[in-house]
């Protein structure tokens, strides 16, 4: 049973760790079949797979289409494990509640998108704005989600202003204090960040989960 | 890719003609007797008063077609067996330098130097074979070139160029090969190769001839390379640069075949022009990149293997002139057919070798062989039926097909900086010497090649020290 159980973990892991969404899809159907805790499933098996994807994927020794494909595969995983969790009435603690959304002007989602996968293969519930989304949609959603974090994306030079805008309505609206802001994309950097007042920025899917992280106080 | 080409077919083939002129009507002066007896009882025309050796046609040709298209290039090891020749490109690091830059300083080539780039250079996945990078000078003269052999033997198992000074350097040399092959005959076993150079305009003096005659009787493949100067040991302009260099390599051919039938040589050049300002030879202008294509043009009509000095710069520091010269140099040999390409690691017209210059060439040579190996049009290539799955304003980053050919598709630097502005500072912030200096380190404290036998060691020291208390 106890070797079984680890060749179970070690299936789900090795699915993720072969960007594999396939073969993450039979080892979760393999460990509901066999009873296994789906909750465990994911933590100890999928999970662990994309945390070493991620840190290859700093190091430089893996690219980035095996990321989101990696990503994928633990969403498919995580779908079926997931079903398994409701059935049962268990519970699984999501790390925190970021909304998301490209900036008003900027049709660009791909970045965006890649993040939202990394944030949700590790354990976070995203709320997706999607592309091209006006600066009162952020302001909206944040009051009424109140999440942990707001991610804003911006590629290009000109979109850019628009998440030094949505930051100063936070401020106006008296709700800087209650939420996290980071931002990203190609026309965003270190400096910008710091000039418009937000808390963070990151350069990669895997830096914005780190950074998300560090942004909530939950330790690796 | 189509190749790049400065000469047409008539002009190649009347240079041919002019060069069999040269040698049948004006000759070519040999400084040895022996040489010289040699070439009168095979037909040569020799005027012994005067040291001078007239070629007929008909002992070139014979010469031109006797001698290998091709040959297989050994490891240390007898291994990995390469051929060089044909469409093969072979790198190799090198080559003679008098210095070494450390600090910004010039400081004299010591033994632990051939180590170390030995070392360097089995590490570099580029770099196919190993040259003496800077000639050992805190040992005696006569024997530095065996010290330098040792050295390299033990921290490389690579294929191992030498350029020996002399004829007795060359006889220890070959000495130390056949007591390590434990092979009387190197013909079927060519871990090594030598490099022989007439003087210009057309003489053989007795150490070089002493090199090319030691290569041939032992089967070691030999790179016959003239270096006229243009202007000053040839007539100035490039076409006559190229005739004197022609007669000169075929005059030598034509000694290795009446030596040995059959051993393989090398249509070998170091372009070089002289700077009548500043009374220097320089290797990197664009005459001597014109001069590259043709020397390969000419030795692909001869069918022979064809080696060049690249990649090459003229400068003394790393700056601009150097990288783009060390680029056109070796890009412009790559692209012309040049099988074989000596001089990573150097810069200051050969004089001077940096081991974070061996490291940065590694770079600049990967860049380009990847430039010529162009672009594959194939159905899987193509993609045609993933540009239709994923339909307009989709990705591609999720395909299996991106997988597939992720890692095969593309150049991966190994020192360049790809990333961004902002993660650049934060991972170094380091320019490319730096980070090239810091892979020197790893290298050296990292690697090691499989060691040499305890007897083998101890047999190549004796031979050292037999030669050592010889005069050469």
């Amino acid at each position: 049973m106890e070797k079984d159980h680890s060749r179970i973990l070690q299936n789900l892991r090795k699915a993720v760790e072969e960007f594999d969404a396939e073969k993450a899809r039979e080892a979760a159907i393999e460990a509901v079949k066999s009873g296994f805790d789906p909750v465990k499933a994911i933590e100890e098996g999928l999970a662990k797979g994309i945390k070493t994807i991620g840190d290859l994927f700093e190091k430089g020794e893996i690219f980035l289409p095996e990321l989101i494909m990696a990503a994928e595969a633990m969403k498919a995983g995580t779908q079926i494990l997931m079903d398994e969790v409701r059935k049962r009435g268990l519970n699984v603690k999501k790390l925190g509640k970021v909304v998301i959304g490209t900036v008003h002007g900027d049709i660009h989602d791909i970045g965006k998108n890649i993040v939202i996968s990394m944030l949700e293969a590790s354990g976070f519930k995203v709320i997706d704005l999607g592309v091209d989304v006006p600066a009162e949609e952020f302001i909206k959603k944040v009051k009424e989600v109140q999440p942990d974090v707001l991610g804003m994306s911006a590629l290009l030079t000109t979109t850019a202003p628009e998440q030094g805008r949505i930051i100063k309505m936070l401020k106006d609206a008296g709700m800087r204090d209650k939420v996290n802001v980071i931002i990203g994309g190609a026309a965003t950097s270190e400096s910008w960040a710091n000039e418009i007042g937000a808390d963070a920025y990151a350069a990669d899917a895997v830096e914005a989960v780190k950074k998300i992280k560090a942004l909530i106080g939950i330790k690796e | 890719m189509s190749r790049l080409e400065v000469l047409s077919k008539e002009e190649i083939k009347r240079i041919h003609g002019e060069s069999l002129t040269i040698l049948e009507e004006t000759g070519v002066k040999i400084l040895d007797e022996d040489t010289l007896r040699m070439l009168s009882r095979s037909g040569v025309d020799v005027d012994f008063n005067n040291n001078l050796a007239r070629f007929p046609e008909s002992l070139v040709k014979e010469a031109l077609r006797s001698c290998p298209k091709s040959f297989i290039a050994l490891n240390r090891d007898k291994e990995n067996g390469v051929k060089i020749g044909g469409d093969s490109i072979y790198i190799v690091s090198g080559f003679y330098a008098s210095y070494v830059l450390k600090g910004g300083k010039r400081m004299r080539g010591t033994v632990e130097d051939v180590a170390n780039f030995a070392k360097i250079a089995d590490c570099l996945k580029n770099i196919n074979a190993v040259g003496v990078e800077v000639l050992p000078q805190d040992v005696p003269a006569h024997v530095s070139e065996l010290y330098a052999c040792y050295a390299m033997l033990d921290n490389t198992t690579k294929h191992l160029f030498f350029s020996p000074n002399t004829q007795f350097s060359a006889k220890g040399l070959v000495e130390i090969i056949k007591t390590f092959t434990g092979e009387e005959d190197l013909l079927k076993t060519q871990i090594v190769t030598f490099q022989s150079s007439p003087t210009s305009p057309l003489t053989w003096e007795r150490d070089s001839l002493g090199v090319l005659i030691e290569s041939s009787k032992a089967g070691i493949s030999c790179n016959i390379l003239p270096e006229p100067l243009a202007g000053a040991t040839s007539p100035i302009t490039l076409a006559a640069v190229l005739l004197v260099h022609n007669a000169e390599f075929l005059s030598g051919l034509v000694i290795s075949h009446l030596v040995r039938k059959g051993v393989p040589v090398i249509y070998g050049y170091s372009p070089t022009i002289f700077d009548m300002r500043e009374v220097s030879p320089i290797i990197a202008s664009p005459e001597t990149i014109a001069l590259r294509i043709a020397h390969a043009q000419i030795g692909r009509f001869y069918g022979l293997p064809v080696h060049c000095i690249a990649p090459d710069s003229d400068a003394h520091c790393h700056d601009e002139q150097l990288a783009w010269e060390k680029i056109i140099t070796f890009f412009a040999a790559l692209n012309s057919g040049v099988n074989i390409l000596i001089n990573s690691g150097m810069f200051s017209t050969g004089l001077v070798a940096s081991y974070e210059q061996l490291v940065i060439d590694d770079e600049i040579i990967g860049f380009l062989l990847r430039v010529i190996k162009g672009i594959e049009v194939t159905t899987e290539t193509l993609a045609v039926d993933l540009i239709r799955k994923v339909g307009p304003r989709g990705h591609f980053l999720n395909q299996m097909h991106t997988l597939r050919h992720l890692r095969t598709e593309y150049w991966f630097p190994e020192l360049s900086n790809r990333a961004t502005y902002d993660n650049w500072l934060r991972k170094s912030g380091k320019d490319i010497v730096t980070k090239a200096r810091e892979k020197v380190s790893k290298y050296l404290k990292e690697h090691k090649a499989p060691e040499l036998s305890q007897e083998n060691k101890r047999k190549i020291q004796e031979i050292i020290k037999k030669f050592e208390k010889m005069k050469s």
